[in-house]
């Protein structure tokens, strides 16, 4: 509860943003674009704020972040295609699908070097990538698995702003109490945290299925959503695109991935006209602010914020 | 279907062992781990394409063109990206690397196009061996992967500056308590690293059709059979793990279908790191 009390202030702020982005859809009228714009925003925050909690928190990069999603939308398509079973059953099949497929990246890397975590996550997806286009007949090759429209668009939206709220609150809990804490100690130091009697291992596989836990949930949403599952999802630039959020955002803090997630996603739809470009202007985008700002945006921010502070506090004092 | 596996394997095997091989060198020399290894092995085999079938250059000068660009390439991002991030944690190195692959993976799609080329042989005609047809580039790329193989390894084993190297990747400290200038060590595995990029390229444009996304499988494979032969372990480990990843992934490619052998190759990566992490002749601890 104490921990609660002082998250008061995020939360807060969560649901003031939450409220006002319900607002928009009678604002709009109800305007298909807006609402599909923002929905995806709310998404992409949600996979930038989850995938911070392993590549910012624990040092852990996962180049293949969007693998949650494909798993989650193939298993939820599969299902509400072969079966006839409820609605709920199917999601949260879908959800324990994407949040199982954490193991099969963090269960062979988590006794190794956190460096080879990465090139895992970047094999996986090439796999997944294969066998759906392998086995054609189950999972419908290069136009994927289609749905007709089972939700209205303005539901699924309302769920995307509800899982946005839910996972940024969520993970800034985590992050607060004593296994944020642990992680970023193995990040820091993995003796250190293996000397002081962390488990490592076990920390990383919990902390791999959070973070894929709140990315399948998101997912299943996209998938109903869109009515459509693809094997372009197993590919590189959907996943590169969180990971240059989170970087740009500001690596190791949730709100400046999330704030990452945002800008990302509207410089996403305003560079519609020349799509051409915009992977190696992310891509360059990466290694620029790698090189000359590592802490993001919101770390900018915070360091300019700080500063201003501290000279107001020296002349009071002065 | 023996016979083709054995032929084509010992193929791939000498093209696997060179992709590996460079990445191996810097990665258990300066300990980057350079995601970026496959591009510029790409970009080798792009720039030998654009010189020799977009210029019109004759071939030989397009093939040290494209070794040249490499070393160049790999220099370039050494000195201005690498170097820089020693200090910095070890993220840093894997997401800029990774965007670097990025970049030139973009570059490349913008210049020369996303669809497949085709590279032309250097020399032509094919031969039989065991009943199986090779063409006789893949017999010259066998040959020369091997040599330059053997070269590395006498070169590693008898000069002084090969122990100096052999003794950075085993321990770096007491490397550098001997009076190793671990400088220019560095210096030395980027440079021949990018050779061996260069080399790796040349040979495997007219072989293989080119794609952009090749660079990432080509990571993967060398990533492979880097852990599979062990960090700070010698070169035939490496090649010896090379060796078995391409044997493997013509034995699914026959016995399922060719577009799952890269499924093959992650079981071996993901077996490796689960129960013998530190590779099957590696010295140092993963």
């Amino acid at each position: 509860m104490k921990t609660l009390r002082k998250e008061l202030m995020p939360i807060s702020i969560m649901l003031a943003l939450s409220i006002g982005l319900v607002s928009v859809v009678p604002i709009s009228r109800c305007d298909y674009f807006i609402i599909g714009f923002l929905t995806s925003a709310c998404l992409w925050i949600v996979y930038a704020v989850s995938w911070d909690l392993l590549g910012g928190y624990t040092g852990m990069l996962n180049f293949g972040q969007m693998l949650f999603v494909g798993v989650a939308g193939y298993t939820v398509a599969l299902i509400e295609l072969h079966f006839n079973i409820p609605r709920l059953f199917m999601i949260l099949a879908g959800v324990a699908g994407g949040t199982l497929s954490s193991l099969l990246i963090s269960l062979p890397a988590f006794r190794v070097r956190a460096s080879y975590f990465a090139v895992v996550s970047l094999v996986l997806p090439l796999v997944f990538h294969r066998v759906t286009m392998t086995f054609i007949k189950l999972f419908g090759g290069d136009y994927g698995l289609n749905i007709d429209r089972v939700f209205r668009r303005e539901h699924l939206y309302y769920a995307a702003i509800g899982i946005m709220a839910v996972t940024v609150i969520a993970i800034r809990l985590v992050v607060k109490r004593k296994i944020g804490m642990a992680l970023q100690c193995i990040r820091e130091n993995e003796e250190t945290a293996r000397a002081v009697g962390i488990n490592v291992g076990r920390y990383k596989v919990i902390a791999c299925m959070i973070s894929a836990f709140f990315t399948s949930l998101a997912g299943v949403c996209s998938f109903y959503y869109m009515g459509h599952v693809g094997p372009d999802l197993f590919g590189l630039e959907g996943s590169f695109d969180v990971v240059i959020m989170c970087v740009v955002g500001g690596t190791g803090s949730v709100f400046g991935a999330a704030l990452g997630g945002g800008i990302l996603s509207l410089v996403l739809e305003l560079m519609r006209p020349v799509a051409e470009y915009r992977n190696v202007l992310y891509a360059a985008l990466l290694v620029v602010m790698m090189m000359v700002a590592p802490r993001g945006v919101w770390g900018l921010m915070k360091s300019l914020f700080r500063r201003r502070f501290r000279n107001y506090v020296q002349q009071g004092a002065g | 279907m023996l016979p083709t596996v054995l032929v084509y394997g010992i193929l791939w095997t000498a093209i696997n062992s060179l992709i590996a091989i460079g990445f191996y060198l810097i990665f258990s020399v300066a300990q980057i781990l350079n995601l970026a290894h496959g591009m510029i092995i790409v970009g080798g085999c792009y720039a030998v394409y654009v010189l020799a079938a977009m210029v019109k250059l004759p071939l030989a000068v397009s093939v040290v063109g494209g070794i040249l660009s490499t070393v160049l390439i790999l220099l370039i991002i050494y000195l201005c990206f690498i170097k820089r991030l020693f200090s910095a944690p070890h993220s840093s190195m894997l997401l800029v690397t990774a965007g670097l692959a990025m970049i030139m993976e973009q570059i490349i799609i913008l210049t020369v196009g996303p669809d497949t080329k085709f590279v032309p042989s250097m020399v032509t005609g094919s031969s039989k061996i065991l009943g199986v047809g090779v063409s006789n580039q893949g017999l010259l790329t066998v040959c020369i992967a091997f040599s330059v193989i053997a070269l590395l390894m006498l070169f590693l084993k008898h000069t002084k500056e090969g122990r100096a190297i052999r003794a950075t990747s085993q321990d770096r400290d007491v490397a550098v308590m001997s009076g190793i200038n671990i400088e220019e060590i560095y210096w030395m595995a980027v440079i021949i690293a990018g050779m061996l990029a260069g080399i790796a390229g040349v040979l495997v444009a007219p072989i293989q059709t080119l794609t952009p996304k090749a660079g990432w499988e080509m990571m993967i494979t060398a990533f492979t059979a880097t852990i599979l032969g062990g960090l700070g372990g010698p070169i035939w480990g490496v090649v010896l793990a090379a060796a078995i990843v391409a044997f493997i992934e013509l034995f699914t490619a026959f016995m399922i279908g060719p577009a799952i052998k890269e499924a093959a190759a992650f079981l071996i990566l993901i077996l490796t790191l689960m129960f013998k992490p530190s590779g099957l002749f590696g010295k140092r601890r993963a």
